[in-house]
C-alpha cells in the first residue's frame, strides 16, 4: 500500500502548526531539532541546557 | 546505510587484521558468512555493534563484556598503551560516505573498558569531514532503538512477537515515525531544569573558568605541533596507494571484459575532478559576490529615500547653486549692484543680496551635487548587476551539481556493471580497486583531517586569546523570563495536539506495510494488525462449515503463533521496518528531517527455528532490505536456505570463518563444502583464534 497521496504540507498537523504565533513556531522547530540529534541516547546531559539557550535566543 | 568494509584487530577472538569487504551490489545485496557453532558468529555481530555504539551495543548473551582485546593478545603484552582492540568501519548513508573507528588500549581497559577512543569522518564532496559529535551522529543515522533490530542474533529474535515485548516493539516504531521525537519534546520543555531555570539568574562566570582556558590554550600549541608532523607521514602514504590505483586501473582497461566501461569510468572520474574544481571555483565567487557586492542589493530603500531628498531641494531651487558665493561677496564689497545701483549698508537694496547668499554656493558644491548624482546612479545600476551576476552564478552552481550528481550516479552503476560480471579476474581487479580506493579516500581522509584539525587548532588558539579577554558577567532579566515561561508552557501545549493528530495519521500506513510484507513470507489466512496503540498482533478470520454456526458478522480472532511463527512474525516486523525507512519521506509528518534511508539487516543464524517458513525467508528478506548479510552455520544454511539463495543469485560475497583452537563445538564440522572444493575450517591449536577468509565463488 502507498503512502496517502497528500503532501506534508497539508496535514492536519502543519495547519495546526500554521496557527501558532511565529514565536512559538520557531521555538518548537528549535527544540525539535535539539531533539532530533540526541532522542535516542540514554543520557542527554545537555538537552535542557540546549533548549533554555534556544527560548533566551528567540524570545529575547 | 550501507556497510561497505569492517576491520577487526584483536577484537574478543579475532586475533590479528581480519577484514570483509560487504556486497554492495544492488541485485547481490546478500553477504554470507559461513561459521560453525562456536567459531565467532556472535563475536562478529559484536563486532559491528561495538563499533557503532561500544559498550552499550553489545548483546546481552555476550559474556565477559569487559574482556574486548584477544585474550592471548592482552596477555602477551609488554605495553599496555600501544596493545588495542579497533574496529573500523566504512559504510554510506544517505549519499554521504562515513568511515568509523572505534579503539580500546589494554590500559584503558584495565581502567574502564567503557571508555573508548571514536571517531567518525563524513566525505562531502569529495572533501572527509570530521563529525564533532560522533556518537551522537551515529544514533541520529542509525538510533539505538532501531539498531537492535538490524543486527540481531535470529535464534533469539522471537520474542519480538510474545505479547509481553509489544512495548519495545511499540518504543521502535515510534522512534522511526518520529513520535518519540515529539513526546521528549515535550517531557524536556515541562521539565525543571528548563522551566526552573527561567526563574533564576544566569550563572555567573567564575574565573575558574578564564584558568581552564589558559591551560587550555598550552594544549593546543602542544597538538599544533603534534599535527604537523602526522602530516609528513600521510603525505608519502597517498603517493604510494596512487601508484597502486593506476596499476589497477590499467590492468581492468586492458581486460576486454571490463575495457569499455572501466575508459568511460577513467573519463567520468576526470569529469568528476573537473566539475568539483569548478564547483569549489563557483561557490567561491558566489561567496565573493555576497560578501563584496550584495549591499547594493539592500541599499534600495535608501537610494531611493537619497534621490528623494536630491530631487526636493532640485524642485526648490537649492541646487545645483545658480549663483555663486564668490560673485555675490564681490558685489557687497564694491557696494555696487549689477544693475549699477549703490548697496548702503543698511539699505534694502543690499539687504536683498545678502539674501541671495543663503542660496548661492560655491563651485565646489556644485561639483559635490554632480558627485552625488553619479554615486546614487552608479549604486543603482550595481544592485542590478549583483542582482544578475548572483542569479546566473548560482545558476552556473545548480548546473554543476546537476552534472556532478549525474555523473556519480554513472559512476555507482558502472561499478554495479562491472561487479557484476561473470570473470573472474575481473571481479578480483574490481575489489582490489576498491579497497585501494577506500584506502586512498582513507588517507586523503586523513589529509584532510589533518588540515581540518590543524586549521580548527589555530582557530582555537585565536579564539582562546579573545575569550579569556573576554570573559562577561550576565544576569536574566526578570520580565523577560516571564514571557519565555509562557512561551515554553505554549509549545508544550501546541506540541501534544501535533502528537495526537501524527498518530491518528501515520497508524494506517505503517499497519499496511506491515501487512503486506507478512502476507508474502506466510501465505493466506492470516494478517496483522497495528492496534491504536501500537501493538502488532497476528488475527485470522474463523470459518464456519455451515451457515449455523457463524451468527451476524464473521468473527476475527489473535492467532496463538508457535515458535517458528512467532519467529517469521519477528522478522517481518523488522522487515517493515526497512522498508518503512526507506521511504520514510513520503509519509506526510510536521517532522521534519526524517528522509528515508536505506538499513541493512545484520542476522546472526536467522534461520534456526523457522522449519517450513525458511524458503520464504531466504526468497523475500533479501528482496525487501537494501543489504543483508548473513551469519549462518552449515546446518542451518545446507538444504533450502542453499537452493533458494542459489536460485536468486543474490549472493554477493561469501566468507568463512576458521577456527583455531584446541577443542571444538560438538556440533561443529572441521571441513564445509561450501565453494568449489571443500575448506579446512577447524585447526587444532593451544591458543584461541579466528580468522576471516574470503571464499573464492
Amino acid at each position: 500500500m502507498n503512502a496517502p497521496k497528500q503532501a506534508a504540507g497539508e496535514t492536519k498537523s502543519r495547519e495546526e502548526f500554521q496557527k501558532a504565533p511565529e514565536e512559538i513556531r520557531e521555538l518548537i522547530k528549535a527544540v525539535l531539532q535539539e531533539e532530533r540529534q540526541v532522542m535516542h541516547m540514554r543520557t542527554r546531559p545537555d538537552i535542557h541546557k540546549n533548549i533554555l539557550q534556544h527560548v533566551k535566543r528567540l524570545i529575547s | 546505510m550501507i556497510l561497505e568494509k569492517l576491520i577487526i584487530e584483536n577484537f574478543r577472538q579475532f586475533r590479528g587484521r581480519q577484514e570483509i569487504h560487504f556486497s554492495t551490489i544492488t541485485e547481490r545485496n546478500v553477504t554470507l558468512v559461513h561459521a560453525e557453532n562456536g567459531f565467532g558468529k556472535t563475536a562478529l555481530l559484536n563486532a559491528l555493534l561495538w563499533g557503532f555504539y561500544g559498550h552499550e551495543g553489545l548483546t546481552e548473551d555476550l559474556p565477559k563484556k569487559e574482556s574486548i582485546i584477544h585474550e592471548g593478545v592482552a596477555a602477551r603484552s609488554r605495553n599496555p598503551s600501544a596493545t588495542s582492540a579497533k574496529v573500523t568501519i566504512w559504510f554510506s548513508h544517505d549519499h554521504e560516505r562515513y568511515r568509523l573507528e572505534r579503539e580500546l588500549t589494554l590500559e584503558q581497559q584495565k581502567l574502564d573498558s567503557k571508555k573508548t577512543d571514536f571517531n567518525l569522518e563524513v566525505t562531502v564532496d569529495g572533501m572527509p569531514m570530521t563529525v564533532s559529535c560522533p556518537q551522537k551522529k551515529i544514533l541520529t543515522l542509525m538510533p539505538a532503538g532501531i539498531s537492535e533490530f538490524l543486527f540481531f542474533n535470529g535464534e533469539g529474535i522471537e520474542h519480538l512477537a510474545r505479547e509481553e515485548n509489544s512495548a519495545k516493539i511499540t518504543e521502535a516504531i515510534r522512534q522511526m515515525l518520529g513520535l518519540k521525537l515529539l513526546e521528549t519534546a515535550i517531557e524536556d520543555l515541562r521539565h525543571q531544569s528548563v522551566l526552573g531555570k527561567l526563574r533564576s539568574e544566569l550563572r555567573e562566570r567564575t574565573s575558574e573558568e578564564k584558568q581552564a582556558k589558559i591551560d587550555e590554550q598550552s594544549q593546543v600549541d602542544e597538538d599544533i605541533a603534534e599535527l604537523n608532523k602526522r602530516k609528513e607521514t600521510n603525505q608519502k602514504n597517498i603517493a604510494a596507494t596512487d601508484a597502486e590505483l593506476e596499476m589497477v586501473n590499467a590492468k581492468l582497461e586492458l581486460n576486454r571484459e571490463a575495457h569499455h566501461l572501466q575508459k568511460r569510468r577513467q573519463d567520468l572520474e576526470a569529469q568528476q575532478v573537473k566539475l568539483t574544481d569548478r564547483l569549489g571555483l563557483v561557490t567561491k565567487r558566489l561567496g565573493q559576490i555576497v560578501a563584496e557586492d550584495s549591499y547594493a542589493l539592500f541599499a534600495g530603500d535608501l537610494v531611493k529615500r537619497g534621490r528623494e531628498i536630491v530631487n526636493k531641494l532640485r524642485a526648490e531651487g537649492k541646487i545645483p547653486a545658480r549663483v555663486l558665493n564668490t560673485f555675490l561677496k564681490e558685489l557687497l564689497d564694491n557696494h555696487t549692484c549689477i544693475c549699477k545701483r549703490h548697496l548702503a549698508d543698511g539699505s534694502p537694496e543690499r539687504k536683498a543680496v545678502e539674501d541671495l547668499m543663503t542660496y548661492a554656493g560655491d563651485q565646489q558644491f556644485n561639483n559635490a551635487v554632480g558627485a552625488l548624482d553619479n554615486a546614487l546612479g552608479r549604486i543603482e545600476e550595481g544592485a542590478e548587476h549583483t542582482r544578475k551576476t548572483l542569479q546566473e552564478t548560482n545558476a552556473e552552481r545548480l548546473k554543476i551539481l546537476e552534472d556532478l550528481k549525474h555523473v556519480r550516479e554513472e559512476l555507482a552503476d558502472i561499478h554495479q556493471k562491472i561487479g557484476g560480471k561473470a570473470d573472474e579476474e575481473v571481479h578480483k581487479l574490481e575489489d582490489a580497486r576498491e579497497a585501494h580506493l577506500l584506502r586512498q579516500r582513507e588517507l586523503v581522509a586523513e589529509k584532510a583531517r589533518l588540515e581540518l584539525r590543524l586549521e580548527e587548532r589555530t582557530k582555537r588558539r585565536e579564539e582562546l586569546t579573545r575569550e579569556i579577554q573576554a570573559i562577561l558577567d550576565s544576569e536574566a532579566d526578570a520580565q523577560r523570563a516571564q514571557r519565555r515561561l509562557t512561551a515554553v508552557e505554549d509549545s508544550a501545549q501546541l506540541l501534544e495536539r501535533l502528537l495526537k493528530i501524527e498518530t491518528d495519521e501515520l497508524r494506517p500506513v505503517l499497519n499496511a506495510e506491515i501487512d503486506e510484507h507478512f502476507r508474502k513470507i506466510i501465505g493466506v489466512g492470516y494478517w496483522a494488525e497495528l492496534s491504536a496503540d501500537f501493538r502488532l498482533s497476528i488475527r485470522k478470520r474463523l470459518e464456519f462449515d455451515s451457515p449455523e454456526e457463524g451468527v451476524g458478522d464473521p468473527l476475527e480472532i489473535d492467532v496463538a503463533l508457535s515458535q517458528g511463527q512467532r519467529q517469521v512474525t519477528s522478522l517481518v516486523f523488522i522487515a517493515s521496518l526497512v522498508a518503512l525507512a526507506r521511504r520514510r519521506s513520503e509519509i506526510p509528518t510536521i517532522v521534519k528531517g526524517l528522509t528515508g534511508s536505506d538499513y541493512p539487516m545484520v542476522m546472526d543464524s536467522p534461520f534456526g527455528q523457522l522449519s517450513q517458513f525458511r524458503p520464504g525467508v531466504a526468497r523475500w528478506i533479501p528482496q525487501l532490505a537494501p543489504q543483508v548479510i548473513i551469519f549462518v552455520s552449515s546446518t542451518q544454511y545446507e538444504g533450502a536456505v542453499a537452493d533458494e539463495l542459489k536460485r536468486s543469485k543474490r549472493i554477493g560475497k561469501r566468507y568463512f570463518l576458521t577456527y583455531h583452537g584446541p577443542n571444538i563445538h560438538p556440533d561443529a564440522k572441521r571441513e564445509l563444502k561450501i565453494g568449489k572444493d571443500p575448506v579446512t575450517v577447524y585447526f587444532e591449536s593451544k591458543e584461541e583464534f579466528t580468522e576471516i577468509q574470503e571464499l573464492e565463488s
